[in-house]
């Protein structure tokens, strides 16, 4: 060899060798990276690997259920079969792909790569109308077996088609912004379809076993369009109630012979309330499925199909009735797998009667008259027309439990439906009136007043004052008595009963200059000091709002009305007004109560000053732990001579509460209910002016002045019992006089008690149903002084 | 040759005896075959695994391989240099073809949205697969004559000469396989004579020069380097998109642990981590699942064996044609080994490339045959004359 070819090849050995030099090294890194992966990280990463081979499934709970007091069930979950539709089948797309796939199979693979586009798409649209047909007769089923109008079907197909469809093109439009802000040109993004594109849609809740199986055969057998899909869902078996209501106990304007059938919408709506199927993101903030730890919650919320409280107890008890999910872990190599049961919530237990409660919205419903303006009610001269509807609240309470027995409240949102537009706005069917509207008291606080002042030893229980016509000497334009009035003659009770009155006097009277002066001896901070002890300015923990305590309560659920704090009190007494402290004590002024805080006030009393606030459900453990205690001190006299005096009320031919007078000046009773002693206290508190939307224009035009809510809050027991069983307090928001509007509202109450056997022996029980909501026309609404023949 | 006329038969016994005598039967060739035979068998049993169906075919392509590797050995050296500038040209041409626009589907066929393949009926090629071969062979040809390499212009064109193949199978795309060409070329310069400063140089400029290249890349040639360097900084935000292959290919090899799971626990494994390619690019890590550490340290013992035998033959080789092929076949598949290996181990970004003798792949397994043939007949070679000079002939 040449010297140049040797020294070249040996060069080139050396350097053959140091690319080997250089394998080796790099077979070295890639060894020890190896290492890394294998023997380091082996154990995890082999963890990784096998966690792959187990799948679980979440197994969803059940709901607890809600219940009345006597086992009824207001809310349950009920397992039920959906019908979903695959978005393909929706928007076209699986009709065009199978048209293509038969066009291709027909034309044959060699045929078609040559075709250009447009003959294909000629091909492809031939076959359209053939699978279309197919899709509709899909879809002619479904709508058949779940019983849903081919039309109604559509639309709802429609809806999930416009939604998905949106949302899609949002998502998009975020997702190219993104894409071409890290750079990416716009011919070249390619975006995927959306999760909602790929999955199926729920268009039908709940239908039948025979319908459910009949329609998963079908999805079989043209798969890709339906599916059935296993859900639960809350149902409500008294949502709503056909009441059999006497209508020879109404007042004589309304009397007839016989009964008729009421329907009451939403009965326990507003209590029981209602649930959602979505998680929202404060639920997914106060309690994740996904905790940050990364470990898993199983009851916790997730963006999975749930069911969460929305409003109402089911809301207030979130915690409680929700349940826990189980899991199915199956491994897939051995197929073994491993289940947990899920947990089901607990359940909750109310003091309510879902049969009186039933009994008490019919009443409350304007269709049985009792809450329409109507012309006995008022002298003639009402702001507000003959007819129009009224909103009202009844509450009965136990007297010796604090239990809730009813809790009504009329609109409800059952009811909105049946409302004009004009009517729904003014009375405002989502409120419950019972726990969560506040009213002026009125007349209603007279025997309370009393009763503090003597506690408070302010007053002696034999207190005889003076009916003088006004208060303040000099003043005669300011803190009169009601019958120092041009229409009753400028009389005074004083003239009336010859002299100063006793306390049952002034009560069955309803005299104000008695109770000014009680509530002037008292004092404003005593008196508001007295109107707190009775439960006033606060929530009561009855389990409206859950177990929460008072400083977590606000007042979603239940109100705590208003009571001047001690920096108004102050404010009053530096301006040294002697009207406001003076006008507390007949219950106008700087108070206003919830119809179940009036009930409760009552019940204390009753009870002697003995506090046991109103509560709604039965286990003492759902309630919150900070409920008051204790007794006010109230002297028994004083209890007696109170009781006396709302006794005579109602059965003395002077009490206020006694009867009702009409037109013609004719009087009738306002209570006829045999065996049964009713003590009472009529009130009409001035209401502030109505604000009306006269031409539906959406701004107030026209302001109602001269209106007053109607009270009456009373007990009620057995002729015979010493001590009353129940406490019932009704307002009918501007209905007017107390006696009149709201005194026969509440004589059906104690009917309804007597029905539901709560009081007298025993009667022959009223037929109550949970029924489907009828179609066709509604009652007919009865108003006085018309006679319309009974209902068939 | 004074021409006797001969029976065939005396004809045939006597081509017998000149070849004979023109070869030597000990020789460092039978480390790379032996390695390719080793290799093979790993590859069926590593595909065994999850596909059984495919394994028997790969054996079967083996068998086809060996035969190739026969014929690659029968033509003479001189006959090969000759067969080189030719068939550099028609790869060329081939190359061109896939990617011209209006070729029916059923000549070549897309996959996966690349053209790179052209199919015969009864079987398909990759024209990238003769490319590599021809590129290999063309340098070595242009390169055997120069001397000296001082000058730049010698080792321009012999980059030159790689950069239409590498080019035109880039943009197929196949980004792995065009990375391949590269370093080939560049050990053949150095083992050819080129100053190493330039090659350093080269080496050196196209590093610093890369990362400028990304903006040029593909969307998702860049999301796998973005999975990668979130991988290696240990962010597993991609793991379950454009890392999925990576994620669960490096699952699956430390899942193997010092001596892997075996057979049937592997099979679980790599299917319900539903490992993507788990029988061509991504067989190492099913290599690693099944043996574990052993099995990854044992199928790079193999590939070394194959590489260094190679540079043995070229080290060994008399003259410099045979140096020059010798290195560029070295260096393709250790390029290939390590670039596979490293992006199943996720220090590299995912790009296609597959583990010569071990994947799937019929074509790739019969291509890398010939070249071990090939390595074999430059190998066996006595060298005669005045081709023992090493000078040009």
């Amino acid at each position: 060899m040449s010297a140049i070819t040797n020294a070249v090849a040996l060069q080139a050995r050396r350097r053959l060798g140091l690319l080997a030099a250089l394998a080796m090294v790099a077979v070295g890194a890639l060894t020890l990276r190896l290492w890394m992966l294998t023997v380091w990280r082996g154990e995890e990463l082999r963890e990784t690997a096998e966690r792959r081979l187990d799948r679980s499934v979440w197994i969803p709970s059940v709901r607890g259920s809600i219940l009345d007091r006597r086992g009824r069930v207001l809310a349950r979950d009920v397992p039920s079969w959906d019908v979903a539709v695959d978005y393909e089948a929706i928007d076209g797309s699986w009709v065009r792909e199978r048209a293509e796939r038969q066009a291709r199979r027909d034309l044959g693979r060699s045929l078609w790569s040559r075709l250009p586009r447009e003959a294909r798409q000629a091909a492809v649209q031939a076959r359209l109308p053939a699978w279309q047909a197919q899709l509709d007769a899909v879809l002619d089923r479904v709508a058949d077996l779940a019983q849903v109008p081919r039309s109604e079907l559509n639309q709802r197909l429609e809806r999930v088609r416009t939604q998905v469809q949106r949302r899609a093109e949002r998502t998009w439009e975020r997702q190219r912004a993104a894409r071409m802000a890290a750079g990416e040109s716009a011919a070249s993004i390619r975006l995927d379809p959306i999760r909602e594109q790929q999955m199926s849609h729920v268009v039908v809740h709940g239908v039948p076993d025979g319908a459910a199986f009949a329609l998963r055969r079908l999805g079989d057998e043209q798969p890709g369009t339906v599916e059935i899909v296993d859900a639960t869902h809350r149902e409500h078996p008294w949502e709503g109630a056909d009441v059999l209501m006497d209508l020879d106990t109404l007042p004589q304007a309304l009397r007839r012979r016989g009964t008729v059938t009421l329907r009451a919408d939403g009965v326990l709506d507003h209590v029981v309330g209602s649930v959602r199927d979505e998680a929202w993101s404060e639920d997914l903030v106060r309690r994740p499925f996904s905790r940050t730890d990364g470990t898993v919650d199983p009851g916790g919320y997730g963006p999975t199909p749930d069911t969460i409280g929305a409003r109402g107890l089911e809301s207030a008890y979130e915690d409680r009735l929700r349940g826990t999910r189980g899991r199915l872990d199956t491994n897939l190599e051995t197929g073994v797998s491993n289940r947990v049961d899920p947990q089901p919530g607990k359940d909750l237990r109310l003091t309510i009667d879902a049969a009186l409660q039933a009994r008490v919205q019919a009443i409350l419903n304007p269709r049985l008259g009792l809450t329409r303006v109507q012309p006995w009610q008022h002298g003639g001269n009402y702001p507000l027309p003959d007819g129009t509807k009224l909103a009202s609240a009844a509450v009965v309470l136990d007297v010796e439990t604090g239990e809730i027995l009813a809790l009504g409240s009329w609109p409800t949102p059952g009811d909105a439906a049946e409302l004009t537009d004009d009517d729904r706005r003014r009375l405002t069917p989502g409120l419950d009136r019972a726990a969560q509207a506040v009213y002026p008291p009125g007349s209603i606080v007279k025997p309370l007043v009393y009763a503090g002042a003597v506690a408070r030893g302010k007053l002696s229980v034999d207190a005889a004052i003076a009916c003088e016509g006004h208060f303040f000497p000099g003043h005669t334009d300011r803190a009169r008595c009601w019958i120092w009035r041009p229409q009753y003659g400028m009389t005074t009770h004083s003239a009336q009963c010859g002299g100063a009155l006793d306390v049952e006097a002034a009560i069955s009277r309803s005299c104000n200059i008695y109770f000014y002066t009680v509530a002037q001896r008292l004092g404003l901070e005593g008196l508001v000091a007295w109107y707190r002890d009775l439960g006033l300015g606060q929530t009561l923990g009855t389990g409206l709002q859950g177990p929460r305590i008072a400083s977590e309560r606000g007042e979603v659920g239940e109100s705590g009305g208003i009571l001047p704090g001690a920096a108004q009190v102050e404010a009053l007494q530096a301006r040294r007004d002697a009207f406001t402290p003076v006008i507390m004590g007949i219950g106008q002024g700087p108070i206003a109560w919830t119809p179940l805080q009036a009930a409760n006030a009552y019940a204390t009393l009753a009870r002697g000053g003995r506090i046991r606030d109103p509560r709604i459900v039965q286990d003492d453990a759902a309630l919150p732990p900070d409920r008051r205690d204790g007794s006010l001190g109230v002297p028994p006299r004083a209890v007696q001579r109170a009781l006396e005096g709302l006794r005579q009320s109602v059965e003395a031919r002077h009490g206020t509460a006694h009867h009702v007078r009409h037109g013609d000046g004719s009087t009738e009773p306002i209570f006829r209910v045999p065996g049964v002693r009713v003590w009472g206290k009529t009130g009409t508190a001035q209401a502030p002016p109505l604000r009306l939307d006269q031409d539906g224009d959406g701004r107030d035009d026209r302001t109602v002045g001269g209106l007053d809510h109607a009270w009456f809050v009373g007990l009620a027991g057995d002729r015979g019992d010493s001590v009353p069983r129940y406490a019932i307090a009704v307002v009918v928001e501007h209905g007017g006089s107390g006696g009149k509007t709201a005194g026969p509202v509440a004589e059906q109450v104690v009917h309804a008690l007597l029905d539901e056997g709560y009081l007298g022996p025993d009667r022959q029980e009223r037929r109550v149903a949970a029924s489907a909501p009828r179609e066709g026309p509604v009652d007919a609404p009865m108003t006085a002084p018309d006679v319309e023949s009974p209902e068939g | 040759m004074a021409g006797q006329s001969l029976s065939p038969l005396g004809e045939g016994v006597a081509l017998a005896r000149r070849v004979a005598g023109s070869v030597s039967w000990l020789h460092t060739g039978w480390i790379p075959m032996a390695a390719a035979m080793l290799l093979s068998a790993l590859g069926v049993m590593a595909i065994d695994t999850t596909e059984p169906g495919l394994a028997r075919k790969q054996a079967i392509f083996a068998v086809l391989g060996v035969i190739a590797a026969a014929a690659a050995c029968l033509p003479r050296t001189r006959t090969i240099r000759r067969v080189a500038w030719p068939l550099y040209w028609i790869s060329l041409a081939l190359l061109l073809f896939v990617l011209v626009p209006g070729v029916p589907e059923w000549l070549v066929r897309p996959k996966n949205g690349a053209r790179r393949w052209i199919s015969l009926g009864l079987f398909e090629f990759q024209p990238s697969e003769i490319a590599k071969l021809a590129t290999v062979l063309a340098v070595a040809q242009w390169l055997r004559a120069r001397e000296s390499l001082s000058r730049l212009g010698g080792f321009v064109i012999s980059l030159l000469l790689a950069l239409p193949p590498m080019f035109l199978i880039l943009i197929e795309p196949d980004l792995g396989t065009s990375l391949l060409f590269m370093p080939a070329v560049l050990a053949m310069l150095l083992a050819a004579g080129a100053r190493k400063y330039h090659v350093v140089l080269l080496v050196a400029g196209s590093l610093a020069v890369a990362p400028l290249a990304y903006p040029v890349l593909k969307p998702h040639q860049r999301d796998r380097v973005d999975a990668m360097l979130a991988q290696l900084r240990g962010d597993a935000r991609y793991s379950r998109d454009i890392g999925f292959q990576a994620d669960r290919a490096m699952t699956l090899v430390g899942s193997g642990g010092l001596t892997g799971v075996g057979q049937e626990k592997a099979r679980s494994l790599v299917r319900l981590n539903r490992l993507p390619e788990d029988h061509n690019d991504m067989i190492f890590a099913v290599i690693c699942c099944r043996w574990g550490f052993l099995g990854g340290v044992a199928t790079w013992m193999l590939g070394m064996l194959y590489g260094l035998g190679a540079l043995a033959v070229g080290m060994l080789a008399r003259e410099p044609f045979a140096r020059l092929v010798a290195t560029g076949v070295a260096t393709l598949f250790l390029t290939q080994l390590c670039i596979n290996t490293g992006m199943t181990l996720g220090v590299l970004p995912i790009t296609g490339v597959t583990l010569p003798f071990v994947s799937y792949g019929g074509s790739s397994l019969v291509a890398m045959w010939i070249l071990t043939g090939l390595l074999f007949n430059l190998a066996m070679r006595r060298p005669r004359g005045v081709e023992r000079l090493g000078v040009v002939a």
